[in-house]
């Protein structure tokens, strides 16, 4: 890439950062595997002593202050890696959350969960593999936080459908001392979620095609590499296109983001316009990355499923595609016939599910 | 890998918003004067050279011609601004798209002084229209087997074959005719192809409606039976016809009119929507990719402002985009059935429907673009 074109892109990182994300990242993952299910300590050492656990958090509480062209390099490299370490919901999350509260910082790792008026939250990431998890819950109309640390809570392991820990948190509220927050912090909170998510599976979406791409061109059968043949040209080719889409869509978000912040309208908007692009476009992605792979893909030994299984949990968390299908389309009919292309270019903010 | 398919990403400034509200504005005004009616595919099936004409004393036609050719000197995002707008009010613009789109740009990029001096000011005043010279009756998607042939005399060169599909060319006044002007070498089947500059309205061009299904005729076939073209007509050089006409396709694939033919019809869909008590979520999934058509579409203008090569990213484009503004006109139809009594309903559904196989044949074939995103990445 050019400096001209670096300069016109705002979307682009700071060149020495990436390069220092990059480097940390793909050598962690050439030296293999970590073990499923837990926070990879030894790369979270390695990010922490790098600033990169709070690479958002502000320089005066212990983070890095970097910006979000930074954040999200950092985010999509661990996708694309399949990196087993919580950067979004301990740095752009609860990070963010303590640093809101003005709650002092220290060197734990944390998760976020929504909780219920019951105390449960289910399908939380991370929660289980985390020391700390932050909660939130409505008390009398009024949004509440607590910082709580992960042994105080009982959390049941949620079905295994990628590798990183995620649980279903039970808490009992009458014992927790919360501090009031504002509504629009939760609001925040669930945007910054919705638009990391989308840069998570864009970049895992991009892994994706790129190990289709290597495996059709090295695959041999029937005397050529598969890629020779027409019909397994046209599913990778198909892949491409839904994944350009993706990482157009969550660029956009991110760019939107950078001018604007997360609570704009048309940041809003394009967060959710781009939560359901990228949704959508992982359905093609993963289905023919898998079909490009034959059965090895399927197999523990591969890598492939390192990117495909998080995108199925990643699409749908905080709030499943399907919402934000609805709600860009409540705003798609109330605009009307020739409010629709205008929503398009200048974007209004959609209905979040909380509040 | 992908990162070097899809171009930056871009963000607009003021000034592109400001342009996008004074064309927003002119056309709303446009159609509450009933002096345009939208409608869907218009950049292929509504020719209207009254609108075009006003077009341009707005200064909205040619806009990246240089003023020393009669155009305005503005950039590609200006031009992609102005041309969104044309497609989301679904204004009659088949008699500049061609020469505007496509031809301009290649004028620019391979003509003499003396042909952009000729055609470019009557582009940029909505007075030239163009239309496609590449596709033969034995030279669909394998373009290069293209068999008009040119053969050299005196001061210039005789043309000889049949174009078709050629949009509009009973309207238009010329087109690019890419033609072989030394026989194959079947080493290199691009070798030794040239593209003519053709005026259509002279002796020797005979052109012959092709009527589609639903009994419009937007179509020709033009028959070249000895037209002479002098030397100054040639367009680039001579035996480079395959490289200028790839260069060209880089335009004519990337725009927005590669996802928005439909999108009037989508607005019909949201207004019936309305009477629903639950919003469906088809019709938000259908706004959130729209959205993200636009942003790629924009990345690929911006990248052909700053000269880089666009052809995959172009490609990405057309083959999601097509498929998306057919999707559109599938859904609607599945929902809304063929309109029924309300003739603005009606009207949009039958066009869109009747019109939605081109949409993926036009342009380069979804399977012909598969094949250029494939060698994108290295497969072929």
């Amino acid at each position: 890439m050019s400096t001209t074109t670096r300069t016109t892109d705002p979307s682009a990182p700071d060149p020495e950062i990436a390069a220092v994300i990059h480097q940390i990242i793909s050598e962690h993952a050439a030296s293999g595997h970590p073990q499923e299910g837990r926070l990879d300590r030894e790369l979270w050492g390695t990010l922490a002593a790098a600033g990169l656990t709070r690479i958002t958090g502000s320089e005066d509480r212990g983070g890095s202050g970097a910006g979000w062209p930074e954040a999200a390099a950092l985010i999509q490299e661990c996708a694309r890696h399949g990196a087993l370490v919580p950067v979004v919901e301990n740095d752009l999350l609860a990070g963010w959350l303590l640093d809101q509260i003005s709650a002092p910082d220290d060197d734990a790792t944390r998760t976020v969960a929504i909780v219920d008026a019951a105390g449960a939250a289910d399908d939380v990431a991370w929660a289980g593999g985390t020391d700390r998890v932050v909660l939130l819950w409505q008390h009398d109309g009024t949004w509440q936080l607590a910082d709580v640390a992960t042994h105080d809570l009982t959390v049941t392991a949620a079905a295994e459908l990628s590798d990183a820990p995620c649980g279903h948190v039970r808490v009992d509220l009458a014992t927790l001392a919360g501090q009031p927050v504002p509504g629009h912090l939760l609001e925040e909170l669930c945007l910054r979620w919705t638009w990391a998510r989308s840069l998570q599976v864009s970049a895992a979406l991009e892994a994706a095609l790129d190990s289709a791409v290597r495996h059709t061109t090295e695959r041999v059968q029937f005397g050529r590499p598969l890629a020779r043949f027409q019909a397994v040209q046209h599913l990778v080719a198909d892949m491409a296109v839904e994944a350009g889409l993706a990482r157009v869509a969550a660029t956009a978000a991110l760019v939107e983001v950078v001018r604007s912040g997360f609570t704009a309208d048309a940041s809003r908007f394009a967060i959710a316009a781009a939560a359901s692009c990228v949704g959508h476009a992982s359905s093609t992605v993963v289905r023919q990355a898998h079909q490009v792979h034959g059965a090895m893909g399927t197999t523990r030994e591969h890598d492939l499923h390192l990117v495909t299984r998080p995108v199925l949990r990643w699409r749908n968390d905080p709030f499943p595609v399907r919402h934000w299908d609805r709600v860009l389309a409540e705003l798609a009919v109330a605009q009307g016939p020739d409010g629709l292309w205008p929503l398009v270019t200048d974007g209004l903010a959609p209905r979040l599910p909380i509040t | 890998m992908t990162a070097s398919l899809t171009p930056a990403v871009n963000s607009e400034d003021e000034t592109l918003r400001s342009l996008r509200r004074e064309v927003r504005e002119f056309l709303a005004d446009e159609v509450a004067r009933g002096d345009i009616t939208p409608g869907v595919d218009t950049w292929l099936t509504q020719w209207d050279t009254a609108f075009t004409r006003r077009l341009a004393e707005r200064g909205w036609l040619g806009m990246t011609i240089p003023t020393e050719y009669g155009g305005r000197g503005r950039s590609f995002m200006e031009r992609f601004v102005v041309t969104e707008e044309l497609l989301a009010a679904g204004a009659p613009v088949a008699a500049q798209w061609v020469a505007d789109r496509q031809i301009a740009p290649t004028l620019l990029r391979f003509g003499t002084p003396v042909q952009r001096e000729r055609y470019l000011p009557g582009i940029a005043a909505g007075e030239l229209c163009f239309a496609i010279g590449m596709s033969e009756p034995d030279s669909g998607s394998d373009l290069a087997s293209v068999r008009t042939k040119g053969e050299r005399v005196d001061g210039g060169w005789k043309v000889t074959g049949t174009k078709v599909w050629t949009s509009g060319a009973h309207e238009a006044d010329a087109f690019f005719a890419l033609v072989r002007t030394s026989p194959v070498d079947p080493q290199d089947r691009h070798a030794g192809l040239s593209q003519l500059i053709v005026e259509l309205r002279q002796p020797g061009v005979e052109i012959r409606p092709i009527i589609s299904m639903g009994g419009q005729h937007h179509f020709n076939e033009v028959h070249l039976d000895g037209v002479f073209v002098p030397d100054e007509l040639v367009l680039g050089e001579i035996g480079a016809g395959w490289r200028q006409v790839t260069s060209e396709l880089g335009f004519e694939r990337s725009g927005p009119e590669r996802f928005m033919s439909t999108i009037r019809l989508q607005a019909e869909v949201v207004r019936a929507a309305a009477h629903d008590s639950v919003a469906d979520p088809e019709i938000g999934a259908t706004l959130a990719r729209i959205w993200g058509l636009h942003q790629m579409s924009m990345a690929v203008s911006g990248a052909l402002q700053r000269s880089e090569d666009a052809d995959v990213a172009a490609a990405l484009v057309k083959i999601i985009g097509t498929d998306l503004e057919g999707s559109i006109a599938e859904t609607a139809n599945l929902t809304l059935g063929a309109g029924g009594s309300d003739d603005r309903l009606a009207r949009l559904m039958t066009t869109s429907l009747l019109q939605r196989p081109g949409f993926t044949l036009r342009g380069g074939t979804t399977e012909i673009l598969r094949g250029v995103v494939a060698r994108g990445l290295g497969m072929r």
